[in-house]
């Protein structure tokens, strides 16, 4: 846990120096005063300074004080990693089937997914909690309050309502 | 007292079974809009206001300012059960709201919540009435340079939300200083950190980011263990224990009157308000480390400040004409489309309508609390959904509501990668509460210090020209120099961070 | 060349020609019945500009008989919803609305990195003005523009001046009123009218310079003073303004809001759909509607609308170097 944490610390502090890199570009300073690149520039210079004190302060504690934390380890490994990146992989789904495929589908198959691969739900509840959550939302939210969920791109499913 | 009397003869108007029924329409519906997450305020107004189209002007304009304070009411709702803010004014609930959730006390926790919106949004009706002209000239007072003086204080008060760790709180409130500068300079034009993409042009969007930090989060870490538990959470009693009641009086009272200022003063927004209220709070709470772990006056203090906020928010548009908030501002279209133009004019030329809206204001809250506190009961229920069905359902509504906000997908990708960070930081101990502060104060403490000195052309003099300026800038240097006292040796204290969440049993 | 590639011609001019007649048809028959037009909004749901959009929406639904969905894509002053409209395929089912200036200086300026050219887009039709204004206090020493330019030309850079927003319409008419009147004033940028108005009733700032829809409420209340409206004609809802032109400045400004299309729309199509917003405009119930929300109407067709492109084009290429100073 010690050395994650000295990994975290070192990542803060390659971030801030991307952000001081990334502010260069920008106009510093000009006649009426702080340009776009000023506070970004400085704050990035702080944060660079205090996850130099971060590290600091783990290198200075002892591997001991880390033990009564509790777990040895920060990150969890095997099958609780799995089960994120589960969760993670089905929103990048979302992310990139909800244009193409519209809402429906692509909620539906979600849903489908999680319940059955996480959450271990029988399949008959599966499908009714997987439609009403895809199928019956849509025509809630389209429908009843005018926010507008994607139909699909490709034509011929955009043909059959969905 | 004249406006006693407008009052009265406006409670004869609002009490009449037309308007009664839109009073009532509206905070139902207004409710329910509240606790869909992603779909705010604004965006349920607006898309609301073709229904009130076939109504007279008098019952539209009930219907949809009760739509409009009733949002404050239903957002609290997800933001205690599930961790999920149902709108950004609600979101900073969370942090106590949810814990108290999981220590059974849910049901404590919405009616407190219930109960402190009443009576904010009472007391900022009651200033309308009463108090509208002074508090007009109050607000008016506040340009570019008091708002950054008051955006100061407010970020100082951030060094009050540090845990145990004063660095750390330090580096998140940074960090959210710079992502509140991601988008488009407000000065020059040029874009900062956008990375090419036009929806970072505006800047982050607060919804899908808090969303991802708590919501999210939450779910991922409860992910650790299995999630095909079908268990449920334990619900405690549905009433506050007289302690929580007391304890929740001071900030009741504060939180009604920090919001109804902050509401009047255009360009505060309700997170600001409930996030101000915590932040103060915590800073005078003799018992600042309960913070985060299910203090009562973390969800009582910010509750009642974003209802009297909404409330309050009020005031300029009938005094001045000007909408403090891009809610309001919808609403002032309400207005138009039914051919009236608000502003004080109205007081003389329709006072029927005016004070009749006025008086609903109060019946609409009272009728918000009649039907929020039996309710608590049916929301508490929805805890005892077991969680592997729960989970994914939040997953859904989550995706919607980050869609939502402004029919982009590019809003779930933020709302994923902040629940990937909110995870991460929580891991590490990283205070959330810090980063989320200065997200929402940045943007306005930036910009604010830049119109400043537009004005002075550069000269940085003005900003200490203005005595209310020159006042919060004292407070806020008070602040800091207290804030760092108690936490260097001498007065250290433990104080634990507010931001995890334990695990779901 | 042999008997092959003749035969091979004339297949493909075969093929050209019934894609030509198909494209007719679908013109001639355009819109389909149970087709939906859509028309993208780059602005928030209930905003002036959205407002306007779908009253027209309604309107020109009557008139072409089939739905006009309004689909909202706020977001970079549009650039979000004129991005859409650009890859949009131009069958004349996707619309947008556009926003003089704003489009054009999405367009010119290459800080936006705009993903689409003036070229990919086809005007359709021109539909509301909202002319711009210049307001001070009631109270105010300044009663009339001239007022203000003197003591503008008196003290440069000392009168503060705001703007709803850094490259918005208004500040682009502060450019071109420094310009004309050689005048230097202190810009200050705001978010929007609501904070602006507020600054200047707090006596925080000296001048105003908005739309007009913005100011309706105060003039009323007697609170602010209008010392002139950037456009050709008086507007109906500032009694007893008089035009910047009339009081010899010639100042033109403010939002002109119309429709465009994807480039490559046949023009048969695009002909229908200014001839609907026209009809729809003249409409008693798209009249009152407007009106009520201080939205005045000023309809200019395909080839107007176009030339009016132009001279934007022009303007904002001049004054884009000059709002980044």
């Amino acid at each position: 846990m010690r050395r994650t944490s000295l990994a975290a610390g070192i990542v803060f502090f390659v971030f801030s120096l991307t952000v001081i890199a990334a502010s260069w570009s920008l106009e510093y300073y000009s006649f009426i005063g702080p340009g776009p690149g000023f506070f970004p520039f400085w704050l990035s210079l702080v944060l660079g300074l205090l996850s130099v004190v971060w590290i600091v302060q783990i290198l200075r504690s002892t591997p001991k004080s880390w033990k009564g934390t509790g777990e040895e380890r920060l990150f969890p490994r095997g099958t609780a990693l799995f089960r994120l990146l589960i969760i993670v992989g089905a929103l990048c789904f979302m992310i990139i089937f909800m244009e193409p495929l519209g809402f429906q589908l692509s909620m539906f198959a979600f849903m489908i997914f999680l319940l059955i691969v996480l959450g271990q739900v029988k399949i008959l509840t599966t499908l009714i909690i997987a439609a009403s959550s895809s199928f019956g939302l849509f025509k809630v939210f389209t429908m009843l309050l005018d926010v507008q969920l994607p139909h699909a791109a490709i034509p011929f499913l955009a043909g059959i309502g969905l | 007292m004249a406006a006693l009397h407008d009052l009265l003869m406006g409670f004869s108007v609002a009490l009449a079974p037309g308007n009664l029924l839109y009073a009532f329409l509206g905070s139902s519906l207004g409710t329910l809009i509240g606790v869909l997450p992603g779909i705010g305020p604004a965006a349920g107004t607006a898309l609301l206001i073709p229904l009130t189209a076939r109504l007279d002007p008098t019952g539209a304009i009930i219907m949809l300012t009760a739509i409009f304070y009733g949002t404050q009411y239903g957002g609290t709702i997800t933001s205690i059960l599930l961790n999920v803010p149902g709108e950004a004014a609600s979101a900073i609930t969370c942090i106590d709201g949810h814990k108290m959730a999981l220590k059974g006390r849910a049901g404590a926790a919405l009616s407190i919540a219930a109960i402190g919106s009443f009576i904010g949004g009472l007391f900022a009706t009651i200033a309308l009435v009463f108090l509208a002209g002074p508090l007009t000239k109050v607000a008016l007072e506040f340009g570019p340079v008091e708002f950054f003086a008051l955006m100061v204080l407010g970020i100082s008060l951030m060094m009050g939300l540090a845990g145990k760790s004063m660095v750390k709180a330090l580096m998140m409130g940074i960090l959210g200083l710079l992502l509140a500068m991601v988008g488009m300079d407000p000065v020059r034009g040029a874009p900062r950190f956008t990375f090419g993409r036009m929806e970072l042009m505006d800047g982050l969007n607060f919804v899908p980011v808090i969303m991802g930090l708590f919501g999210l989060s939450d779910i991922l870490e409860n992910a650790e263990e299995s999630l095909d538990s079908t268990k449920s959470a334990k619900v405690g009693s549905l009433i506050p224990s007289r302690e929580e009641v007391k304890d929740s009086v001071g900030p009741i009272a504060r939180g009604s009157l920090m919001g109804t200022i902050l509401g009047l003063i255009p360009g505060m927004t309700g997170s600001m308000a409930s996030f101000l209220s915590y932040s103060m709070e915590k800073k005078i709470s003799k018992h600042p480390e309960r913070f985060g772990e299910g203090a009562v006056e973390g969800v009582a203090g910010p509750e009642t400040a974003n209802n009297a906020h909404a409330n309050g928010a009020l005031i300029p548009l009938f005094t001045l004409g000007i909408p403090a908030s891009p809610t309001v501002a919808v609403l002032m279209g309400a207005f138009l489309m039914n051919g009236l133009i608000p502003g004080p004019f109205l007081f003389k030329e329709n006072p029927q309508l005016v004070w009749g809206v006025i008086a609903s204001f109060f019946i609409g809250n009272v009728i918000l609390l009649i039907l929020n506190l039996p309710l608590i009961g049916v929301w508490v229920k929805m805890l005892k959904i077991p969680y592997s069905i729960l989970f994914a359902v939040i997953l859904a509504f989550m995706v919607i509501g980050a869609y939502g906000v402004e029919n982009s997908v590019f809003d779930v990708f933020i709302m994923l990668l902040f629940g990937v960070l909110g995870y991460v930081f929580k891991k590490f101990d990283f205070p959330m509460a810090p980063m989320i502060l200065t997200l929402i104060l940045g943007p306005t403490m930036e910009r604010s210090l830049r119109r400043s000195l537009e004005m002075s052309q550069g000269d940085f003099s003005i900003l200490f020209a203005s005595p209310i300026a020159a006042g919060l800038l004292t407070a806020s240097l008070i602040v800091l120099i207290t804030s760092a006292l108690r936490v260097f040796p001498g007065t250290r204290k433990k104080v634990p961070s507010g931001s995890g969440s334990d695990r779901r049993k | 060349m042999g008997i092959l590639s003749i035969r091979k011609c004339a297949a493909i001019l075969m093929a050209v020609y019934l894609v030509e007649v198909a494209a007719s048809v679908g013109a001639q028959t355009f819109p389909a019945k149970n087709k939906a037009i859509t028309m993208i909004v780059g602005f928030s749901a209930g905003g002036s500009s959205d407002a306007g959009a779908r009253i027209l929406a309604g309107g020109m639904e009557k008139v072409l008989g089939t739905k006009v969905e309004v689909l909202n894509k706020p977001g970079a002053s549009g650039q979000l919803a004129y991005t859409m409209v650009a890859q949009a395929k131009p069958d004349g089912y996707t619309i947008s609305l556009a926003s003089l200036p704003g489009i054009m200086v999405s367009i010119m300026d290459p800080d936006r990195k705009a993903a689409y050219k003036k070229d990919d887009f086809q005007p359709i039709a021109l539909q509301v003005v909202d002319a711009g204004v210049i307001a001070v206090k009631a109270d105010s020493p300044y009663r009339t523009i001239k007022d203000l330019l003197d003591d503008a030309k008196a003290r440069p850079k000392k009168i503060t001046m705001s703007t709803t927003g850094l490259q918005t319409g208004d500040h682009f008419s502060i450019l071109q009123l420094q310009q004309l009147t050689g005048t230097q004033f202190a810009i200050v940028h705001f978010d929007g009218a609501g904070t602006a108005m507020t600054a200047l009733l707090g006596k925080k700032i000296n001048a105003y310079v908005g739309n007009v829809g913005d100011v309706l409420s105060q003039l009323k209340s007697g609170d602010i003073r209008v010392l002139g409206v950037m456009d050709t004609e008086e507007s109906p809802f500032l009694p007893g303004v008089k035009t910047f032109e009339a009081q010899g400045i010639n100042l033109l400004g403010g939002s002109w809001r119309g429709y465009i299309a994807p480039a490559g729309t046949p023009k048969e199509i695009v002909d229908k759909l200014s001839a609907a917003i026209k009809t729809a405009l003249e409409t008693e119930e798209v009249k009152r509607a407007m009106d009520k929300l201080g939205l005045q109407i000023r309809y200019m067709d395909t080839e107007d609308y176009t030339k009016l492109w132009d001279s934007y084009e022009m303007m904002v290429k001049e004054l884009i170097p000059l709002s980044k100073q």
